[in-house]
């Protein structure tokens, strides 16, 4: 006997077995048992309709009306009568060539649109967000709210450049201070909304790598990386070799430059004389979806193995991004040696790049002109353009482009002011290598604050004197033992610039020293950029130094410095904004100030390069707390390398406890709060110095004459990171007596003031030249431009919120959550059911790693947001952008649904009163430019121009009936004319595109043949000219392909349209 | 999208309702078919159309968090049992008669049937039989950890395991 607990608990089970069973066995065992499954789901799905449409308040049918048959979905007829009756109604409909007599029960109101699923506002808006995503446009950014950053509009330049150009392929040139690697991580994340990422690589100096620079701020944009170190490289490099393909293990890597050497070419020397695969043997090269290079100045020499690893590793590469200080004061030689390596295609040899630039100086004349707005300025820029259209580069690729012509013919046709504006983009577009530049200069971006500086000398004690002089004659002896030669000498130059910092942190320093504890982070901490410990030589001097040790150890408490510092601090604690941010080089000196100011009771905060992100991460947000918050902190200790990647524009005061002698690094320093979004006008700076130092005498007669704690320098990296070199090579100098070294100190510094004069000058012609002007102004404007509502994070909270609903199956959003900060609740099983099907092997980005271990693991809620600043506040929370897997996701299953229709209402006075039905387009562009886009359909010419602002303030209009298949029809005419319009424009343009590339593709060709003939026919050896016969052959076998790739793209140019939305707008007054 | 309520509006259950793909549809009828089994004189559309009424009139609220088949698959369970229920209490209240102590022998044997056959399904995996047992005779899991020597993952498993096979053995006609 079973008892009915026992039966229901059976039922149970099996129960629960359907529940589990996954989709494909449901329909299999349905099938399996004989069920006719099509009639069964039907069966259902009438049966649901029937109890739905039970609850809804039904619109009633009207004559010429479409109906479909309950019976036969597929039977649509038109009603031509109505005849009410105290039973039922009937209806006369015209259906399948006759008039039948229906009750209307038996009827449903047809689907006008075929396929269209009805939808609300929210699922409409959802669909448009996820065509964007799945379609992406080159109007729009991506990236715009995708990393743990603070918005700083100029660095989106790079960006926007980077989607326009027909390359991705790009040198960014940009000034110190103006975030190089934040806009890389941009381009980064830009690049990957549009294109999976699979590898990238970063290549940059080794103290770059020493102090995790890049990995840093890439984990801004969720990625993580990994350092490649010899081993590491040999092993991508024999995988390459077996199995075609960089490893995925270091597919986000990042590689110091002194490993891009003979080694990478060529191979690792293996057993015996035999080498193994290296980048030039390879079959293969490994080829990543985007490089970096950053401080790409150094690859500049092209006789280097440098610069012919970087070639091979540019060649095969996608996307590349070279990065670099300044290359314009560099000569014009090195950029283009640069440009070269970056578009091997279009700047190919030396002359060619001379001949692109010919050009660029009356097109910037036209752009002056432009911009004067003088009377008859038309006249002039035409003037200009023309001239530059006759040079020997214009004749072949200006005059004949559609942008010159579209220029020529604007520039006559404007009239108004905001038409001569306009003109001036597509006139920058016309210098030979805007599209493969993008500079900002740090005045470009305008100065924050202005810099008041305070020197703060500070004498030795007596007793202090003292150590310093012995330390200085131990350093005087050791010069003449060794000539100054060797890394002994740097590391007794870095001793002394310790004593001058701290002599309370000479002890511990030197017994650092001495038991080899410094790492490479620490060397690189203090600008020692060859890392070099100099350890074998230490040995030589180890008594000496000892003794010097004991004596640092015996100091007395009474430090005039610190003193003085404590001064400041308590100074500041007065003042209404008391926060102080103070720096050292040394941590030794960090450490004694951060014992001095916590026994003194002085809430404080110490970072270095030692410290962990996240404790660094949330010492900066103690440093930001109101000052009563008892978290708060006061004074926050940092070393360079501590703060690197912080902001700190909430502080505005400064101390420089020791003085680097790099002036880019005192930048740095500064630049902590000197920056976007400083609150104050003034940030104060305080110098601390010790008269009868070495470092004194460079602060006095160099550092603080270049004006680098006055404002900002621009400048070159390279040239200001001379400058430290210089400095110490005079400081050393124990052959100078104190009047020589000051007077060659203050002859190092009138140098550097003439060259930075020299080269404010040079830049301003060569920003002529190369036509890298910005204006702040523009770029709000561009990026407004290219920002879509569609696209922004709370568009993209709907879309996944939606997604989520519909693939677990649930009536509601399980996102939770009144802030910015969301939470996510979902059962272990449902989870599971999110979890993205994927390919064996491939490695996953952090941000996938992260969501599939939440979905695979054991906890219910995640923390989320997806808001830019909550993301960059709070590390831990999960970053929804549109390049997560989620969002992902959620475009590509919106993104594929049938059209949707929607009914709106709005109440708005200066739109016409009506129903104004709509539909909404994709385009997708084919052929050379490829893009998409949307395109709205709208009869009424007012109601077209509101058109894509309606739908913030719209609400769902249930009662409102979805436009007939008659006004549909008529929209669809619109479409056809729109788009007849466009796609013969379209390939109008892609065959001027086509016919301007293969001018230049034959213009480069023919100057790459000459060059060949030439060398083929100036030597006498028969393996060179071999050599030479084959990159003949080479050169034009390449001509042909690209010239019949062009022919393919050309022929491929179409508009290929798709309705993906359509509705009723129901405007009232 | 507000926090405050916890359960679905009707509309959002029509609307949840109106998105279903082919293999949920037939899902919901699998479940209809099974809990139906034993009801006399009613079929798997009764079933799902008395379930479908309740919660789009808002009878039976339907509280956010939980999916559209466990949530139906409870209304149709407490549904059926209650027609079980009235089936039997019927004859009772009309006096006496004979007939439906008939149905309910049937019945009675057709689950005890179900059972026997359901066990010597599992006969050959001790755990997954175990606990089909421990499920019958409704112990708790702590029991049933102790009694079958598992743990928290190994009992996860097994039961899995004994869902499967017996999901797999008895497929349901769904031929309504």
């Amino acid at each position: 006997m079973t008892t009915p607990f026992e039966s229901d608990q059976i039922l149970a089970l099996i129960a629960e077995g359907i529940l589990d069973a996954s989709d494909e066995e449901i329909v299999e065992t349905a099938q399996a048992n004989g069920v006719d499954v099509a009639a069964l789901e039907k069966k259902v799905r009438e049966l649901i309709a029937a109890r739905v449409s039970g609850m809804e308040t039904v619109q009633p049918l009207r004559i010429g009306e479409t109906v479909a048959l309950r019976s036969d979905a597929a039977r649509i007829g038109v009603i031509t009568g109505i005849t009410p009756s105290n039973r039922e109604t009937r209806l006369s409909v015209f259906i399948d060539g006759r008039l039948e007599t229906l009750y209307i029960s038996q009827v449903v109101r047809a689907d006008l649109t075929p396929g269209a699923v009805r939808a609300t506002l929210s699922e409409f808006n959802a669909r448009l967000t996820a065509l964007q995503l799945a379609e992406p446009s080159i109007a729009n950014l991506y990236s715009l709210q995708a990393g743990r950053i603070d918005f700083i509009p100029y660095q989106f330049r790079p960006v926007l450049k980077f989607i326009r150009a027909d390359r991705p392929r790009l040198l960014v040139a940009d000034e110190v201070g103006v975030g190089k690697t934040i806009e890389a991580g941009l381009l980064l994340r830009e690049l990957q909304a549009r294109r999976p990422l699979r590898s990238v690589l970063i290549i940059c100096s080794k103290a770059l790598v020493a102090e995790e620079k890049w990995h840093r701020e890439m984990r801004r944009f969720d990625e993580e990386f990994v350092t490649l170190g010899s081993d590491e490289l040999r092993y991508c490099l024999d995988q390459t070799d077996l199995e075609g393909e960089w490893p995925d293990r270091y597919s986000r890597a990042i590689l110091p430059f002194s490993l891009v050497n003979d080694n990478l070419l060529q191979g690792y020397p293996q057993r015996g004389a035999v080498r193994g695969p290296g980048l030039s043997t390879l079959d293969t090269p490994p080829r990543f979806d985007l490089l970096i290079v950053d401080e790409a100045h150094n690859a500049r020499n092209s006789d280097t193995g440098l610069h012919q690893g970087l070639r091979i590793l540019a060649d095969e590469a996608e996307a590349v991004v070279l990065i670099t200080a300044t290359p314009v004061q560099l000569g014009t030689g090195d950029l283009f040696s640069l440009l070269n390596l970056l578009r091997p295609d279009l700047v190919i040899d030396r002359p060619t790049f001379e001949r692109m630039a010919e050009p660029n100086e009356t097109i910037n004349a036209a752009i002056a002109a432009i911009r004067g707005a003088a009377p008859g300025w038309q006249n002039e820029v035409i003037a200009h353009l023309g001239e530059a259209a006759a040079t020997d580069w214009g004749r072949v690729m200006l005059a004949p482009s559609p942008e010159y012509r579209n220029l020529v013919s604007a520039t006559q046709n404007a009239a108004t002011d905001d038409d001569r504006v306009r003109l001036i983009r597509p006139a920058e577009g016309l210098h030979s290598f805007s599209t493969m530049i993008s500079r900002t200069r740090r005045r470009d971006i305008g100065n924050f604050t202005s810099r008041k500086a305070r020197t703060v000398e500070v004498p030795f004690t007596p007793e202090q004197q003292s150590v310093h002089d012995d330390l200085l004659a131990l350093q005087r002896s050791i010069y003449l033992r060794t000539h100054g030669t060797g890394p002994l000498g740097f590391l007794m130059t870095t001793i002394r610039r310790q004593a001058a910092s701290s002599l309370h942190g000479l002890a511990p320093f030197l017994e650092d020293i001495l038991s080899r504890r410094l790492s490479d982070l620490e060397l690189a901490e203090i600008d020692c950029d060859t890392l070099d410990h100099g350890d074998n030589d230490i040995a030589s001097v180890r008594s000496e130094i000892a003794a010097l040790v004991v004596r640092a150890k015996n100091l007395s408490d009474d430090d005039p410095k610190l003193a003085a510092f404590l001064d400041i601090v308590v100074q500041k604690a007065g003042m209404p904004n008391r926060r102080l941010l103070a720096f050292s080089s040394f941590r030794h000196t960090l450490a004694y100030l951060y014992e001095a100011l916590r026994s003194r009771g002085v809430r404080t905060g110490l970072i270095h390069g030692g410290i962990p992100d996240d404790e660094r991460r949330s010492l900066r947000k103690a440093f930001a707390l109101a000052p009563g918050n008892p978290d708060a902190i006061d004074v926050l200790l940092s070393s360079e390398v501590g703060s690197e990647g912080l902001d700190f524009q909430f502080c505005d005061a400064v101390v420089n406890f020791d003085i680097p002698w790099n002036p880019m690094r005192i930048e740095q320093r500064i630049g902590r709060i000197d920056r976007y979004g400083q609150k104050s006008q003034t940030v104060a700076i305080y110098n601390f110095v010790t008269p009868g130092t070495v470092d004194f005498d460079i602060f006095q007669r160099c550092l603080s004459r270049i004006g680098v704690f006055e404002r900002a320098i621009g400048g070159s990296e390279a040239i200001l990171g001379e400058i430290a070199g210089r400095l110490q090579a005079v400081a050393d100098d124990f052959r100078l007596t104190d009047e020589e070294r000051q007077a060659r100190l203050q002859q190092l510094a009138d140098n550097e003031i003439r060259q930075i004069i020299e080269t404010d000058a040079l830049e301003e012609r060569e920003a002529e030249l190369f036509g890298v002007r910005i204006e702040r102004t523009r770029m709000d404007d561009e990026i407004a431009e290219a920002s879509s509502r569609w696209l922004e994070p709370a568009a993209i909270e709907r879309l996944v919120g939606l997604h989520l609903e519909r693939e677990l199956d649930v009536g509601r959003n399980p996102i939770s959550g009144q802030g910015p900060i969301k939470s996510l609740r979902l059962s272990a099983d449902a989870r599971r059911r999110l979890v993205p099907p994927r390919a064996r092997g491939t490695r996953l980005s952090l941000a996938e790693r992260e969501w599939e271990t939440w979905l695979r693991g054991d906890q219910q809620t995640l923390s989320l947001t997806f808001d830019r600043e909550a993301a960059n506040e709070d590390r831990s929370l999960s970053f929804i952008t549109p390049v997560h897997p989620l969002t992902q996701a959620a475009a590509r299953s919106f993104a594929s649904d049938e059209e949707v229709l929607v009914t709106l209402r709005i109440t708005d006075s200066a739109l016409p009163v009506g129903e104004h039905p709509f539909a909404i387009y994709q385009w997708q562009m084919r052929g050379l430019r490829e893009d998409a886009m949307l395109v709205p359909v709208v009869e009424d010419p007012q109601v077209a121009a509101a058109f894509m602002d309606v739908f913030t303030r719209a609400h769902d209009a249930p009662d409102v009936a979805p436009p007939s298949s008659s006004e549909i029809e008529g929209l669809e005419g619109w479409h056809h004319e729109m788009w007849t319009r466009r796609r013969a424009a379209h390939i109008a343009e892609a065959s001027e595109i086509a016919r301007f590339r293969r001018d230049s593709l034959e213009a480069s060709h023919r100057a790459r043949v000459a060059i060949l003939e030439e060398q083929l026919a100036a030597t006498t050896e028969e393996r060179i000219r071999r050599m030479r016969t084959g990159q003949l052959a080479r050169a034009n076998a390449d001509c042909r392909e690209s010239l019949d790739s062009l022919t393919i793209a050309e022929r491929r140019a179409d508009i290929l349209p798709r309705r993906v939305a359509s509705g009723m707008l129901r405007v009232e007054h | 999208m507000s926090d405050e309520v916890e359960h679905l509006s009707r509309e959002e259950v029509a609307r949840l309702l109106h998105r279903q793909r082919q293999a949920d549809i037939l899902r919901l009828a699998a479940i209809a078919e099974t809990w139906v089994r034993g009801v006399p004189r009613r079929d798997a559309s009764d079933l799902l159309n008395e379930a479908l009424a309740r919660v789009l009139s808002g009878d039976r609220p339907w509280p956010v968090d939980i999916g559209l088949h466990p949530f139906l698959s409870q209304v149709m369970r407490s549904i059926a049992s209650q027609w079980r229920r009235e089936d039997i209490r019927e004859p009772l209240i009309g006096d006496g008669d004979e007939p439906n102590v008939e149905t309910a022998g049937h019945l009675d044997f057709d689950f005890s049937d179900l059972a026997v056959r359901m066990r010597a399904t599992l006969v050959d995996d001790p755990p997954a039989l175990g606990i089909f047992d421990h499920i019958l005779t409704q112990t708790s899991r702590k029991q049933a950890f102790d009694q079958l020597g598992l743990d928290a993952t190994g009992y996860d498993t097994a039961r899995r395991r004994m869902t499967r096979t017996l999901r797999r053995q008895f497929k349901t006609g769904w031929t309504q």
